[in-house]
């Protein structure tokens, strides 16, 4: 901006007559409570004892290269414009000025105030904001990385090995010759790895020294030197351990023990023999999961657990297979069939199969009393729906079984899904907490005798994540399921696989059906739009991942991602998904209190929202339980333990729902003794109307009348659909691609032995 | 015993009427007219119980009964005969008149009462036979702990399986006055009560002859319909009682003087009552219908409604006793009422209700709840987006304003609405009857609703 002589004139005239004083009301104390480096810059002058040591607050002096000039170079005016008065330009003479300190130099100043006082995070933010100006800040470099090393003092001295380790990353990637680095590195180096062997994580022990002995080659004789030994050692005692076992007939200790040895230290002498040898003779599977089994499942359940090691107890009579478009359904204990149209499904089992210790030939006799005892009350796997769809079971003349329905089933096949007890590829060994094991059957007739794993150990784990790492270092060879957060924390490539299971499962809330308030259709309406789905699904569960088959849904139904024919998904597209709206739940909560007064009931809005125990329910009723108080209802939550039944003290149940076949699903959810309790008339009218459907076209369509009356009247509060994924490492062969279930197929699979990486 | 009725007034064949006084040349006053009841005891041989105890019961009750009663009851008490003893003794309920024995069917009444061991001791069970109108009353039943307390609770039981007559004397619109027969007889304890608690009537029309006697003669029972006391505690012989019924008009008929209007009391049960609900022309089992009672008004506040489940593929739904003999049971398809009947559960083992296939207005019905629901959510959204838009006018949120005036235009169009509304219109017009004119009149009101959202224009109330 051109200048005013004028007003140089004046201005100087004003700081030699009238002092510094009219200057001073100009300049106003920084109120700016933002950071320094946030605010607007400017510089700071400190002028002479003549203009009382004022302190002018003005906008970056135009200096060339930001530089302020030597003594013996500052001549004249320097030009300036105060912070406070914008717009106007002074001169003041470079004589009256003693002190010049520029915007750089304060934040420079103030960062390093945050770091002496272990604001280290504070101090970053300065410092970055400093790194990104040209021409680069003289002092920088050196400030940024004595920041580093006294954070990794005081890091190490707090015992955050892992943040000091990063730190020094970050540090030597700096100043690789920085007086110190390496004595710290081995400190930390070696502090870490004595808590990594503590955790038992021996493979990262062993990658920190033998990166340790890679950069500081002199520690290789000394300080690694001394740990290898130990580790060494280690593993000298769990081989002994694992030939004692071995020969104590003493299998599973002796893989246990033997996975120990090669983890500690893989290249140990006769190691890799003693385990192949072992392995040889007792092939064993660990499984990380996060919900465990509490006990054996005595009838079809949706619970996770249950579902994934059904197929390890039981052999279900009818199987669908698996991958995308292959819904059809078979038998491996003998040849299923439709004779009279829908009316019944006839098994007629294969000869000689044999089942129960001691072994004895399974009898059609057998497979009635399974399927009439499940159509029993009060028996432990009595199954409501199932009861009243089945009008009897018979053996034929020919020993068939044949099972008739009351009314036509288009998917008969579907309810003969019901596992004979105790007919599995697998027995229950032992189950606890932490770990659940499951041994092979010796009379299961559906396995070639030792291709299988011999034993099967599900080890608990807190979150997907924690079962990643255990997968990494070799702990266990397979996680059932991966949050959907944690998919980016593994991939599929040389070491391991993460593959998708077959079906999306589609969460849901299921409101109690014995609590009156929760009956009314419009609360359930008024939940429904107070719940933010999109929202808790997009940022809460996939964290800003796009992944195809995870989706807001308008009804129980999966909708599938592919065209099935032979599995109709009966979703309807064109119902519309309630959007998130709070206002107009509050509306709607008023309106169903209302309606529950006039209906002689005490209206509460006070509710129990009940969820199993794992992450992704947590996550997900954490954040429904906010957004519904946001509408004036009071939720108490409620963690369900693993393996254990939500009971009656609940009003809403989360759920993870398992269409595997809707048409005979939708009746176990919705119809007359489902699990959403009470069936409407006009629900019934719909079940009953698929349940007269001819063919896969017709049953779509019906089911998708099944699918707007749900969505309408609410029997269950529809969330989203997840599509779940699994991971294993590459030494579990056989495992189908897209499997219904984890164990799917478990008897064609072959368990490799896993030598952790050196 | 199962029974099988519909909605109407039937008329049955029953015993052949001996009269009530029938070796009388004249009658004899209503209210000094004695009952005379036969009572057939059997008791199960048990340790527990006195050795002597089936003998001594029947002359033990013989000599109680009027100590309570007063002259009321000729009472004649026998051991049931041998082949009566396992029937009354094991199921009582399935007793027809004609197993019992042509001696005992002489008086007015006959009276079975059985001691069996039960699961804590012993139960204790009565049923009557009224042989004027041919009508069995409810199983009264009585759990005993204790083997010294069965004859005070056989007695009980006998008192309470005793169904009194009375005589229909006037008939208002909605009330009845009874004159109670033996009413004025002595009685040792004038406080006493002259009917059981909880006893209620069932109206019947008995033949009787130009002086009152009644004769020979079919009996017509009037179905869903029972006359309850308007007092707790009867202690006249004329006394008032409600009408209670499932039929339209006028239930009672009128006076006739060949014809008596019998009172037949009922008495509360233990048992329950299965309804069978099955479909009218074609009577297949209805699915699906939910069967309730509506519970008596109590301190002023209207009655709640107990919901006994939805009928299966039977049809079948049971109707659990409660302290009054008489349940208003309530079908119910969808939101509508199909029936509101009087029944008394344990009267009879099963019923049977013909009821027309409402399946075609079900489909109506739930359409336009659908429709109503949708209609309610898209009011709440209206009337919140233009709350909303008006608080960003008025803080000059334009960006705002606008992104909400957007959404307030995307609503779903009440066209549509309107389009599902005239679709619906053809479905209720195919209905008959009263589902007919109920469904288009729900339709018409959700028509006028969609038609006054479709006129107020949201825009006009920014």
């Amino acid at each position: 901006m051109p200048r005013s002589p004028r007003l140089v004139n004046w201005t100087k005239m004003a700081v030699a007559t009238l002092g510094v004083a009219w200057l001073m009301c100009g300049i106003a104390p920084a109120k700016d409570t933002d950071p320094l480096y946030l605010q607007s810059p400017f510089d700071e002058i400190t002028l002479d004892e003549n203009n009382n040591n004022a302190v002018l607050k003005v906008k970056p002096l135009n200096l060339p290269g930001r530089k302020v000039p030597a003594p013996a170079d500052r001549k004249g005016d320097l030009e300036i414009e105060l912070v406070e008065q914008a717009g106007q330009t002074f001169a003041v003479a470079w004589g009256a000025v003693v002190k010049v300190r520029l915007f750089e130099e304060l934040v420079l100043a103030e960062a390093q105030q945050r770091v002496q006082e272990g604001r280290f995070d504070e101090a970053y933010a300065y410092f970055r904001s400093l790194e990104a100006k040209t021409p680069p800040v003289v002092g920088l470099k050196d400030a940024i990385e004595s920041c580093l090393y006294t954070q990794i003092g005081a890091s190490f001295t707090a015992g955050r090995q892992d943040e000091a380790m990063t730190l020094l990353a970050e540090l030597s990637g700096r100043n690789p010759q920085r007086t110190g680095l390496s004595k710290a590195y081995e400190r930390v180096s070696l502090e870490l790895a004595k808590s990594r062997i503590a955790e038992g994580n021996f493979r990262a022990a062993r990658k920190l020294l033998s990166n340790l002995a890679e950069r500081y080659p002199e520690t290789k004789t000394t300080s690694v030197a001394e740990f290898e030994t130990m580790l060494k050692d280690k593993a000298t005692a769990l081989l002994m351990q694992t030939k004692t076992d071995l020969a104590a007939g003493k299998l599973r200790e002796a893989h246990e023990a033997a996975g120990k040895m090669l983890e500690t230290w893989p290249a140990i002498e006769e190691g890799k023999q003693l385990a192949a040898e072992l392995h040889q003779k007792y092939p064993l599977l660990s499984v990380g999961v996060i919900s465990p089994l509490a006990a054996a499942p005595a009838k079809p359940s949706d619970d996770w657990a249950s579902v994934r090691t059904g197929r390890l107890l039981g052999r279900p009579l009818a199987e669908a297979g698996s991958g995308e478009s292959d819904g059809a359904f078979s038998s491996s204990f003998g040849e299923l069939s439709r004779p009279k149209g829908n009316a019944q499904v006839v098994l007629k089992l294969k000869d000689g199969l044999k089942w129960q210790e001691p072994p004895r030939i399974l009898r059609a006799q057998d497979v009635v009393r399974t399927l009439l005892s499940a159509a029993t009350p009060k028996t432990p796997g009595y199954d409501e729906s199932f009861a009243k769809v089945l009008a009897g079971v018979e053996v034929g003349t020919e020993g068939e079984i044949r099972a008739v329905f009351v009314h036509p089933q288009l998917k008969g096949e579907a309810w003969l899904q019901r596992c004979l007890p105790g007919y599995g590829p697998y027995k229950l060994a032992n189950a606890a907490p932490q770990q659940v094991s499951f041994v092979r059957q010796a009379a299961y007739f559906g396995g070639a005798a030792g291709i299988q794993p011999s034993e099967i150990i599900e080890r608990t784990y807190p979150d997907a994540a924690a079962a990643i790492q255990a997968l990494r270092r070799g702990e266990v060879s397979m996680v059932d399921r991966i949050s959907p957060w944690d998919l980016r924390r593994i991939s599929s490539g040389d070491e391991f696989t993460v593959e998708q299971y077959a079906l999306p499962r589609v969460s849901v809330l299921l409101p109690n059906p014995r609590r009156l308030l929760l009956a009314n259709r419009t609360l359930r309406r008024a939940i429904l739009y107070a719940i933010d789905r999109e929202s808790i699904l997009r940022r809460g569960l996939l964290t800003g991942q796009s992944i195809d088959g995870c989706e807001v849904v308008s009804g129980p139904l999966p909708r599938l991602p592919f065209s099935d024919d032979a599995r109709p998904s009966g979703y309807d597209p064109q119902v519309e998904i309630r959007p998130y709206d709070p206002a107009v739940a509050s509306v709607l909560v008023a309106v169903a209190m209302q309606e529950a007064a006039s209906s002689a009931a005490v209206p509460s809005k006070s509710l129990t929202l009940a969820f199993p125990a794992e992450p992704i329910a947590r996550i997900a009723c954490e954040s429904i339980s906010r957004q519904l108080e946001l509408v004036g209802l009071q939720i108490t939550l409620k963690e369900i333990p693993a393996g254990l039944a939500a009971g009656e003290d609940y009003d809403l149940l989360y759920e993870e729902l398992v269409m595997q076949e809707p048409v005979v699903d939708v009746w176990r959810l919705l119809g007359p003794g489902g699990v959403s309790g009470e069936c409407s008339s006009a629900m019934l009218l719909a079940l009953r109307s698929l349940e007269q459907a001819k063919d896969v076209k017709q049953a779509t369509l019906r089911l998708q009348e099944v699918h707007r009356v749900a969505a309408a009247e609410l029997p269950v509060v529809p969330l989203w659909q997840l599509v779940n994924h699994f991971a294993y490492h590459k030494s579990v062969k056989g495992v189908p691609t897209r499997p219904i279930g984890l164990y799917q197929d478990i008897e064609k699979w072959q368990v490799e032995l896993r030598v952790p990486l050196e | 015993m199962t029974r099988t009725v519909s909605i109407a007034i039937l008329i049955l064949p029953v015993l052949s009427l001996r009269g009530l006084a029938a070796d009388d040349t004249a009658p004899v006053a209503w209210e000094l007219l004695p009952y005379r009841i036969q009572l057939l005891v059997a008791v199960e041989a048990n340790a527990s119980l006195p050795p002597r105890l089936a003998d001594e019961l029947p002359v033990d009750l013989a000599a109680r009964v009027p100590a309570v009663v007063g002259g009321a009851w000729r009472l004649q008490a026998s051991a049931a005969p041998v082949e009566l003893r396992h029937p009354i003794l094991h199921s009582l309920n399935d007793v027809t008149a004609n197993e019992l024995p042509a001696t005992a069917k002489k008086g007015d009444k006959v009276i079975l009462l059985g001691v069996a061991a039960g699961q804590d001791g012993f139960l204790v069970r009565a049923r009557e036979l009224d042989l004027v109108t041919g009508l069995w009353n409810t199983t009264v039943t009585r759990n005993v702990r204790q083997g010294a307390s069965v004859k005070q609770e056989a007695l009980w039981c006998l008192l309470s399986a005793f169904a009194p007559h009375a005589r229909i004397e006037k008939v208002d619109a909605k009330t009845v006055t009874l004159k109670l027969r033996a009413a004025a007889l002595a009685r040792r304890e004038a406080d006493l009560p002259l009917i059981p608690s909880g006893t209620v009537f069932r109206p019947v029309l008995v033949k009787s002859d130009a002086r009152g006697a009644i004769v020979a003669g079919p009996v017509e029972t009037i179905d869903w319909t029972y006359l309850i006391p308007t007092q707790s505690k009867i202690s006249s012989s004329s006394f008032t009682a409600s009408i209670e019924t499932g039929l339209t008009g006028s239930v009672i008929a009128e006076y006739h003087p060949t014809r008596l209007r019998l009172a037949l009391g009922v008495s509360p049960s233990q048992d329950s009552t299965k309804v069978k609900l099955l479909a009218e022309g074609s009577a297949a089992p209805l699915e699906g219908y939910e069967v309730a009672a509506q519970e008596p008004e109590a301190a002023g506040k209207p009655g709640t409604t107990t919901s006994f489940g939805r009928s299966g593929a039977d049809g079948i739904v049971v109707v659990p006793p409660s302290l009054n003999a008489v349940r208003t049971i309530l079908i119910r398809h969808g939101e509508e009422v199909l029936a509101r009947l009087p029944l008394v559960p344990g009267l009879a083992e099963e019923i049977t209700i013909s009821l027309a296939d409402d399946r075609p207005r079900l489909v109506v019905e739930s359409a336009l709840r659908r429709i109503q629901d949708d209609l309610i959510d898209i009011v709440a959204r209206r009337e919140v987006l233009v709350s909303r838009i008006k608080a960003a006018g008025a803080t000059s949120n334009t960006a705002s304003a606008d992104k909400l005036k957007d959404q307030l235009r995307k609503l779903p169009s009440i066209d549509s609405f309107l389009a599902e509304l005239a679709n619906q219109q053809q479905a209720a017009e195919a209905l008959e009857g009263s589902a007919r004119s109920k469904m288009l009149q729900k339709l018409g009101d959700i028509r006028k609703l969609a038609e006054k959202l479709k006129a107020e224009n949201p825009a006009s109330k920014l």
